[in-house]
């Protein structure tokens, strides 16, 4: 099971860590030109992440049920992670 | 097939088998897992009986929580009513909001899961029954002793929160807020005993072919709460110790005036106190999925939506924290962020919510009294939802906050998203322990009374709230228009009584719980496997499944079960046994030995109980000698386990053969070492953020620290150590004495570098001069505790060794004593780094 729980839970390891990050800019930078720079680039690297989730998810092959149920999973989750890390970043962005 | 652990799934098709099987093998079972007898039933573990008296004690706590409520809401009918004078109402809601959350809610959902996943999972027990009953047993005595303090005018009377500086010993001098600080100490103690309990269990001892998609939707609700647990708790354990260092030696993490931030508290506080919701909520909801199903004959839709919601929900809830924060003047910035991840969360909560409406709304339609509390449920907690999204805008929590709108809200995502799915899980799940169903006459007039005293009490309280009624007042003038929402949640709250008043009739009449003499049955045609036929050894043999719903898919399984024509069809070694799988297909791996009865988890219980309170009403030496006799009795527990077995390998069914003693990241002990290296890895982390939150709010008192470079021989003395345990692996082949030897010098070596350490502080800074001094003084304190816990666990090896009681070439106690003093090791060194590095 190659990836095996990492995989699984790729796209909210993702989402907590971009918003760990948020927090202790948040914090520690408050609302200036430069924190939200950080947000901006951090955001993309969130996404990117995540696509690379999608990547290692698309290439499961499909055997069993557990696999289409697995690959689905990640993939939803994926998706899902994408939509609450630009919902995360708008209080920064806009 | 691919495979995880290399097991043939061919081998399944061997089962069910079609030989008869020789006479006397569930004879065998039942001499092995026989039931108890008058002094016994303090001793016994199996989770049918401790199951019962976990939730039991829970249901008891929910009772008398329940009755102090009432007590608030006579005081509040009218005003300037003086039934309760102030102290005393102070007295009572802070125990109301502590004993339902910290002694009803959580332990109720841990205890179901003891109760029901071994059945679910057709595992014999959980993997450490003894630390089940060691759960319990802190949990019901020490519990008892801390409500009973309400009854001596001891009890803590800060509000469930304990927000300092008003929980300071400054403002609050008595032992009060120590029954609470210490007081909840064995209840973090056994919900993480308990969280550990159902993580391994669920994760290595389910039925074999029991992949993660095949998982009941209760036992993913029970791992991801349980994850949970182990990632929240630590917090408040933390806090809760700093606090009560704070009162007791001086130490000034929460004084403003000396470097310390009263935030701090909050900070840690919510990041247990709202996560704590969704552990609460995720049982809950993973109750009403299985009945959901169950009572409307449908399978689940959107099982995997479902899964991936309660996860998200999991990681979601560790990032709204801090909306318990909005009115204390965070940055703007944050507050946004907390604020979209607290909307966020109600995303994965939706889902589950249509969820159970589609699956209701695609089977067959049932009133009876699960259905209808499923129903109430839904209804309840949606509005509690919609008041949630209310309170998460910034603006408009400022208007709410520490209103009676609060009150209502908490209350009605509280009852609907898990008391109401909690009565509903008593009526469908009471048949399988019990040989009388509770009646359904009955349960439709509790469901009644419960759903509309509910709403008339909660109801009226979001219009108090919104005409200005503040929380946590004693009494209120008149002609403010509060009098009549008052008096109407008064009377609701005598309907919601009521309706559980008629419930323990029901239970009286009907409940009549004989693990050992049977059930009575699937009432409402379940499809999971807690309703196999089972007795005291749980099924008689452990099936092969191929669905979610196997009762329903696999024609013949109950009988199949019962004649004993799947896995482990008797006791392979004549004791107490189990088939330990693998985690993400259940592959069988091998045969776990299981300890049986013993007086010792009891007797630890008790003690660590009587070390907390003891401590509480400052009877220090006789907290010493419980604390001494509480380690005793678990050293002699332990005694007993990891010995080598004879067979090496045995016949589990059909001819597959497993072995019976495994080593290493594969055994389910090395797992549960894991978790509580999360659970110590995380109190650190909390302590860290606690340094670094202090650092960047108080530098005004913040001294130059050591330099980094100064720390090279404490480094070397850290590392030295890890080296020294892990090397007591492989040397333990050679010389059992030899690995107890590595394991003590290790011990000796982190413990010398923390000392050194320490001497290097203590020349620039006392634990009394600031918030800086007091944390770092901390984080060496809890290294020095996990080396005094490191040097018994060497001790322990060591005696082991010289009794000739440890396996070899491999053994676990080895492994984990190892693992956990590199641990130790390792969280020195970091500290030792980051309090240098935080300048």
């Amino acid at each position: 099971m190659k990836g095996g729980w990492f995989l699984l839970l790729g796209g909210l390891i993702i989402w907590a860590a971009h918003f760990l990050a948020l927090y202790v800019i948040g914090e520690a930078l408050g609302l200036i030109g430069p924190a939200r720079l950080a947000i901006v680039a951090l955001t993309l690297i969130a996404l990117a992440a995540n696509i690379l989730i999608v990547r290692s998810a698309l290439r499961i092959t499909l055997d069993t049920d557990f696999d289409r149920w697995r690959r689905s999973t990640i993939l939803t989750q994926a998706f899902l992670s994408a939509v609450a890390i630009v919902w995360q970043s708008l209080p920064a962005l806009l | 097939m691919k495979s995880e652990t290399g097991f043939d799934h061919a081998l399944y098709d061997r089962f069910p088998t079609k030989e008869a099987r020789p006479n006397g093998e569930v004879e065998e079972l039942e001499r092995i897992w026989c039931a108890p007898r008058g002094w016994q039933y303090l001793t016994v573990v199996n989770n049918n009986y401790v199951g019962v008296y976990y939730l039991g004690t829970a249901f008891l706590f929910f009772l008398l929580a329940g009755a102090l409520a009432l007590l608030m809401r006579v005081q509040l009918a009218a005003p300037l009513l003086e039934i309760l004078p102030q102290g005393t109402y102070n007295q009572v809601f802070t125990m109301h909001g502590t004993v339902m959350m910290f002694l009803f809610a959580v332990p109720a959902v841990e205890a179901a899961g003891v109760l029901l996943l071994p059945q679910m999972l057709a595992a014999r027990d959980l993997p450490f029954p003894r630390l089940s009953a060691y759960a319990f047993w802190a949990y019901a005595v020490g519990g008892l002793c801390f409500f009973a303090s309400l009854f001596i005018g001891l009890a803590p009377d800060g509000g469930w929160f304990m927000y300092p500086p008003l929980t300071s010993k400054a403002y609050s001098p008595g032992i009060n807020t120590d029954f609470w600080l210490l007081g909840i100490g064995f209840i973090e103690i056994s919900a993480i005993a308990g969280a550990i309990e159902i993580i391994v269990g669920v994760l290595r001892t389910r039925a074999p072919n029991m992949s993660l998609d095949r998982m009941p939707i209760f036992a993913w609700a029970m791992l991801v709460f349980a994850g949970m647990i182990i990632i929240a708790f630590p917090s408040v354990i933390l806090a809760t110790l700093l606090l009560e260092i704070e009162r007791a030696f001086n130490w000034p993490f929460f004084d403003a005036t000396r470097g310390g931030d009263p935030v701090l508290w909050q900070h840690l506080f919510w990041f247990f106190g709202h996560p704590e919701v969704y552990i609460i909520f995720l049982p809950a909801a993973g109750m009403l999925s299985m009945i959901v199903a169950s009572v409307s004959r449908a399978e689940l839709v959107g099982y995997r939506l479902i899964v991936l919601a309660m996860l998200a929900t999991g990681f979601i809830s560790f990032g709204v924290w801090a909306h318990h924060m909005f009115a204390i003047g965070m940055p703007p910035m944050s507050n946004g962020f907390f604020s979209a991840a607290s909307m966020a969360v109600s995303v994965p909560a939706g889902i589950q919510v249509f969820s159970w409406i589609a699956t209701i709304a695609v089977g067959r339609r049932s009133f009876s009294t699960p259905a209808l509390f499923v129903i109430g449920s839904l209804l309840v907690f949606v509005t509690g939802g919609l008041t949630g999204v209310m309170v998460a805008m910034v603006p408009f929590d400022w208007q709410a906050h520490d209103s009676y709108f609060i009150v209502a809200h908490l209350h009605y995502v509280l009852i609907g998203g898990m008391v109401f799915p909690l009565f509903a899980a008593f009526y469908y799940w009471i048949p399988m322990v019990s040989k009388r169903a509770l009646s359904e006459r009955l349960g439709r007039w509790i469901f009644a009374l419960m759903f509309i005293g509910m709403n008339i009490a909660f109801m009226p309280m979001h219009l108090a709230g919104l005409m200005g009624m503040p929380r946590r007042v004693y009494t209120y003038l008149p002609d403010r228009g509060w009098d009549l929402p008052n008096l109407i949640s008064t009377f609701g709250a005598f309907v919601l009584a009521a309706g559980v008043l008629l419930f323990v009739i029901d239970l009286i009449r009907n409940f009549r719980p004989a693990p050992a003499e049977g059930n009575a049955g699937n009432v409402y045609g379940g499809g999971t496997l807690e309703w196999l036929p089972s007795a005291l050894y749980s099924t008689r043999s452990i099936p092969v499944i191929h669905s979610r719903e196997p009762l329903w898919d696999q024609p013949g399984i109950c009988d199949d079960v019962a004649a004993g024509r799947y896995f482990l069809p008797r006791s392979a070694t004549g004791k107490r046994e189990t088939i330990v799988t693998s985690p993400l297909l259940a592959e069988p791996q091998y045969l776990q030995i299981m300890p049986g009865p013993s007086v010792w988890p009891f007797a630890a219980a008790i003690f660590t109980a009587g070390f907390f309170l003891a401590l509480t009403v400052q009877a220090y030496v006789f907290g010493v000698a419980s604390g001494v006799f509480a380690t005793l009795a678990t050293l002699r527990w332990l005694w007993e386990t990891d010995r080598p077995v004879k067979e090496k390998s045995v016949d589990i069914g059909a001819g597959i053969r497993v072995p019976t003693y495994v080593t290493g990241p594969s055994s389910h002990g090395w797992w549960a070492m894991i978790v509580l290296i999360v659970v110590m890895g995380m109190i650190f982390l909390m302590a860290i953020f606690s340094l670094l939150y202090l650092m960047g709010n108080q530098r005004d008192y913040w001294v130059e620290p050591p330099d980094v470079a100064d720390g090279v021989a404490v480094y070397a003395l850290h590392v030295t150590a890890i080296a020294s345990a892990m090397l007591s692996r492989p040397v333990l082949g050679r010389s059992a004495a030899g690995a107890a030897l590595l394991l003590g010098a290790a011990v000796v070596s982190t413990g010398w570098a923390s000392w050194t350490d320490w001497g290097g502080w203590r020349a620039i800074l006392a634990p009394q001069d600031s918030g800086q001094a007091a944390t770092v003084h901390a984080l060496l304190a809890l290294h020095a505790a996990l080396v005094a816990i490191g040097l018994l666990m060497a001790g322990f090896v060591g005696a082991k060794a010289a009794a000739g009681a440890l396996a070899r070439p491999r053994s676990n106690t080895v492994d984990l004593a190892a693992l956990f003093i590199s641990y130790a090791a390792l969280q020195g060194f970091a500290g030792s780094l980051i309090a240098r590095l935080a300048g």
